[in-house]
């Protein structure tokens, strides 16, 4: 109650006399509350049907933000392992060529000479570790276009190449332990690597989409020649991969293999972690397209963490004013796609996707909408309740005020408000001044002060017989009412004359004539005052 | 006016609460709580672990609005690595996952135990009688149950049976000497002698022939500061180190896999686990590749000694969090130990199931389902190996995985300088070489 102590205070200290409010400035207060309250009430319905929640045009606005971002991302790391890969397409070729000079050696030389291979692998391994280290990526390798035996079923896509990737990969910075997962032992174990547990001396080009597209690119900038794979399973294993692949040429510009970085699914997964936003967390993806249908079954996903999303199936793109629709599985996205730069194997545009599950979006709108529905609500109640005090307290001092100025009191507290306050005054004023005119004169007041002091003298009986004579009784009349004799009476109209200063009872009547006149006679009979 | 006022803002007040009680009926689609996963259960190969994982998410975690993200799929010493650095918040470590497989020196490794749960607090005491009780001890540290057992292993003697009949054809060598240790040393040098130096076999933890070899013998290997080094683990050094420097014994790093995939060696002693990792091809240098038979022997043991076989097999931890991510996780330990299941990923695997219902009513019928020659092969030896041997669990020291690792890697290079020696001095340097190769392992253990 502390504040409605200090309430009462602050009244009381404006409401002094000459001070306070007006009725006007309560009047305003009181209606600026309703207006408040109505106000609140049209938040509330607004509220309620969704206006002032998140809108389409937000949620697009947000997402084309996002999208923006997630286009930027990708455009930025492709290109950057691009041009890694292209640095790693020279310096192979560069030891290539002079690895076979060494030896007075044609390329094909490379054919059925194991130990020869071996040793060039043996000498590629320290570039492609380089590589490895200073890339974004998970994985780094090169393919040339010879074989340790031809002789062999299937020797025709089994090509001579080292393939290393990390083993251990739990973080978007990629580092430990490398696993040789592909090329010959005798170079890993001269380079002190570990097989990794799938390894095969060779690679299988056949696994390996755009393979042939790029052995035939001829053109002169080596930025022309490289494509990716899109997402395929890496043989034998548990994961995915995306495969950069980039021409290696010899001196004379005939390409002699491919080389490139590897970005597998989980790598993808850890460094492209979902962005939180107040629709949900946002996913991104880089996926072909096909039309109308992003193929997920050849996509990258990054962080899925909170939804059921799989690199699996295909999504439908349905597009709209704010917002694209995406329908994977019976389970609908919404968000942004564009094409981005980018060459696929398979001649697919390459989309980077914005996604946002419809149903935590929905989720996320719904607890903005009760936010904003309880908070009018509230305000709305406050309002009310503000209004109800208002016109409590307004009313209350104008019934003091009016009860105040009916009592003539002298004592009267201010209410506070300037112009009750103002009336009573004036209404006090005026008692004062009818009173003053409606006064005695001073010798007829002396007179009556005199006989109503000398009244208080009297006893009870003596002021019984006085009243009855003001009331027109005669001795004989008084003697019947009082069950007394007439002489008895007489003795006390003796008392009373003399008490009271009157010789006769002709003055005694003439004063009490007088006495009624002046409206004072009751004084004298109540026995000198109230 | 006062009570019309009141009547509608109560009326007001009515109203709102049940248009946001509707609204928060209509959104109770919430997101699953994702979980985070390091296991070990098919590193760089196909992974039976993550096809359960898929089945559970596509199931009964769709309906329970869980998913378990696999983030890493690797050995136990690298997830043992991850963990400590992220639980010691090295830099450019990776925040811990919700779960992780281990073993009990990670846990005793850690910087505060208490960051695992302790599966009491989720298991009844009824869940928990499911299990055998030798695995639910070994999950026990300091008193509190932070790892559950999921599938146990034990070593096997994993022989290239198809190279092995070659040299058997024409030295007469047999199988049955490769039951005891003094028989596969003797045979490993015989190989080398005859195959012009090749290995014959590869041990994937040297450590564990010593520690299971020395106490069969009935000499504790450890002592309080570290290993004790008595007669009997000279005595086990002995072959060991005489089959190492004649060529025989398989010095490299890494797992006894890798040699035997390539044919540099042709019998090997790795967790019955390993088979998961085993190719029934072997692919030589000229990319020439040959299909072998794979055969599972018990592992060997000493010729007076007690048949003693390490048990291995890490078990799952969970880290606490919140109580709704912890609750989420047992979800998905208790769907995936269900003893149908856990046959199921154990026999996938080369394992032995963790509860009483899968070992001894399930896994025989399992057992006859199987196929592939090498799983039969592997679990003929696994009964085997559980009818005539006793399990050996390592003990609980903080410093075991240090003492592990030290003894790998010196004994090895020790070993390898010795048979470089013993190449140029050939073979009148063996004796002094034996001897010097055990002191320089010594010496680097001493106080």
């Amino acid at each position: 109650m502390q504040w409605k102590k200090r309430w009462n205070k602050g009244w009381h200290i404006h409401g002094a006399p000459g001070g306070g409010y007006s009725i006007g400035s309560r009047l305003a207060l009181y209606w600026l509350c309703l207006v408040l309250a109505a106000l609140a009430a049209a938040l509330f319905l607004l509220s309620v049907t969704g206006v002032l929640s998140r809108t389409a045009r937000q949620f697009g606005e947000t997402a084309a933000l996002q999208q923006k971002n997630t286009a930027a991302v990708f455009i930025s790391q492709m290109d950057v392992l691009t041009a890694q890969g292209i640095e790693l397409s020279e310096a192979v070729s560069g030891e290539m060529e002079r690895f076979l000079a060494c030896r007075s050696l044609s390329f094909e030389a490379l054919n059925d000479a194991p130990d020869l291979i071996a040793a060039l692998e043996s000498q590629l391994i320290p570039t492609l570790k380089t590589a490895l280290a200073g890339s974004t990526c998970s994985g780094v390798y090169f393919c040339l276009d010879a074989t340790a035996n031809t002789a062999l079923p299937g020797s025709k896509s089994s090509r001579m190449g080292v393939y290393l990737r990390y083993s251990s990969l739990r973080s978007a910075h990629p580092s430990g332990s490398t696993a040789y997962f592909r090329g010959t032992v005798a170079a890993a174990r001269e380079n002190g690597l570990q097989l990794h547990n799938r390894w095969n001396p060779e690679l299988d080009t056949s696994l390996i989409p755009g393979y042939r597209q790029v052995m035939s690119w001829e053109e002169d900038r080596l930025s022309g020649g490289c494509l990716w794979t899109g997402r395929v399973p890496l043989l034998d294993t548990w994961e995915n991969v995306t495969l950069l692949c980039v021409p290696v040429r010899d001196g004379a510009g005939v390409v002699r293999g491919i080389c490139g970085m590897e970005l597998s699914e989980l790598y993808f997964s850890l460094s492209h972690p979902t962005v939180s936003s107040p629709y949900g967390n946002f996913l991104m993806l880089l996926a072909p397209m096909n039309g109308e249908t992003l193929l997920l079954d050849r996509a990258m996903l990054g962080s899925t963490e909170g939804t059921d999303l799989s690199a699996s199936g295909e999504m439908r793109i349905r597009t709209g004013r704010d917002y694209d629709t995406f329908t994977w599985n019976g389970t609908t996205y919404l968000g942004q796609h564009q094409v981005v730069p980018g060459r696929l194997a398979d001649g697919h545009p390459l989309a980077a996707v914005t996604l946002v599950p419809e149903n935590i979006y929905r989720h996320r709108a719904q607890s903005a909408r009760i936010g904003w529905t309880l908070g009018s609500l509230g305000f709305l109640a406050g309002m009310l309740l503000l209004a109800v005090a208002l016109s409590r307290r307004f009313t209350t001092p104008i019934t003091q005020g009016f009860a105040a100025a009916r009592s003539g009191e002298q004592n009267w507290q201010p209410t506070g408000i300037r112009e009750i306050d103002e009336l009573t005054a004036y209404f006090h004023s005026r008692l004062r001044e009818k009173q003053a005119e409606e006064a005695l004169p001073r010798q007829v007041e002396s007179l009556v002060s005199e006989l109503t002091d000398r009244a208080k003298g009297l006893t009870g009986t003596e002021r019984v017989i006085l009243r009855y004579y003001a009331e027109g009784y005669t001795v004989k009349d008084i003697s019947g009412l009082l069950f007394i004799s007439a002489g008895t009476v007489k003795g006390h109209n003796s008392h009373i004359y003399s008490k009271l200063g009157v010789d006769s009872y002709n003055a005694l009547k003439a004063y009490l004539d007088v006495l009624r006149r002046c409206e004072r006679l009751e004084d004298l009979l109540q026995g000198g005052g109230k | 006016m006062k009570k019309t006022i009141a009547r509608l803002a109560a009326l007001a007040l009515a109203a709102g609460f049940v248009l946001c009680l509707a609204a928060c009926g209509e959104g109770k689609q919430e997101e699953p709580v994702t979980l985070t996963l390091w296991h070990v259960y098919g590193g760089e190969v196909s992974s039976p672990m993550n096809t359960l994982v898929e089945e559970f998410n596509r199931t009964v975690g769709q309906a329970q609005g869980v998913r378990v993200r696999v983030d890493s799929v690797s050995n136990t010493n690298s997830i043992h690595e991850s963990v400590l650095a992220a639980a010691y918040k090295e830099p450019g470590a990776p925040a811990l996952p919700d779960l992780f497989v281990s073993y009990p020196k990670t846990v005793l490794a850690l910087p505060d135990e208490d960051i695992l749960v302790d599966y009491r607090d989720y298991f009844t005491e009824e869940d928990l009688a499911g299990y055998l009780p030798e695995f639910l001890a070994e999950g026990t540290v300091h008193d509190r149950l932070v790892i559950l057992p999921l599938a146990k292993s034990t070593e096997i003697l994993f022989v290239n049976k198809t190279a092995f009949d070659r040299f058997a054809a024409e030295t007469g060598a047999s199988l049955d000497e490769l039951a005891t240790w003094e028989g596969l040393y003797a045979v490993a040098e015989q190989y080398a002698d005859w195959s012009g130096g090749k290995c014959f076999f590869a041990h994937d933890y040297h450590f564990n022939y010593f520690q299971v070899g020395t106490e069969s013998l009935g000499e504790r290997f450890f002592d309080e500061d570290g290993l004790a080094f008595g007669p009997k683990f000279a005595y086990a050094w002995a072959p060991y180190a005489r089959a190492a420097l004649t060529g025989g014994l398989w010095l490299g790093s890494g797992y006894a896999t890798e040699p035997l995939r390539t044919g540099d060696v042709i019998a090997a002693v790795a967790s019955s686990a390993s088979v998961l990792y085993y190719s029934d091809v072997v692919t030589y240098e000229d990319n020439r590749t040959e299909q072998v038979e794979i055969l599972s022997l018990p592992c060997p043991v000493f010729a007076g000694g007690e048949k003693l076989v390490m048990q291995r097999g890490a078990g799952l931890c969970v880290v606490k969090s919140t109580p709704e991510r912890e609750k989420a996780c047992m979800t998905f330990l208790k769907w995936l130990n269900e003893p149908e299941r856990n046959v199921d990923l154990a026999t996938a695997l080369g394992y032995m199931p963790v509860t009483k219902a899968g070992f001894d009513r399930l896994l025989p019928a399992a057992i006859e389902t199987l196929e592939d020659p090498m799983y039969v092969s592997l679990y003929e030896a696994f009964l085997q190996t559980r009818q005539e041997y006793t399990f050996y669990v390592p003990p609980q020291r903080e410093d075991y995985l240090s003492l592990e690792t030290r003894f790998e890697k010196t004994a090895r290079l020790r070993l390898t300088a010795g048979r470089a020696q013993y190449l140029e001095q050939g073979a009148d340097a063996l004796a002094p070489l034996l001897r010097t190769t055990l002191a320089e392992v010594q010496g680097s253990y001493d106080k």
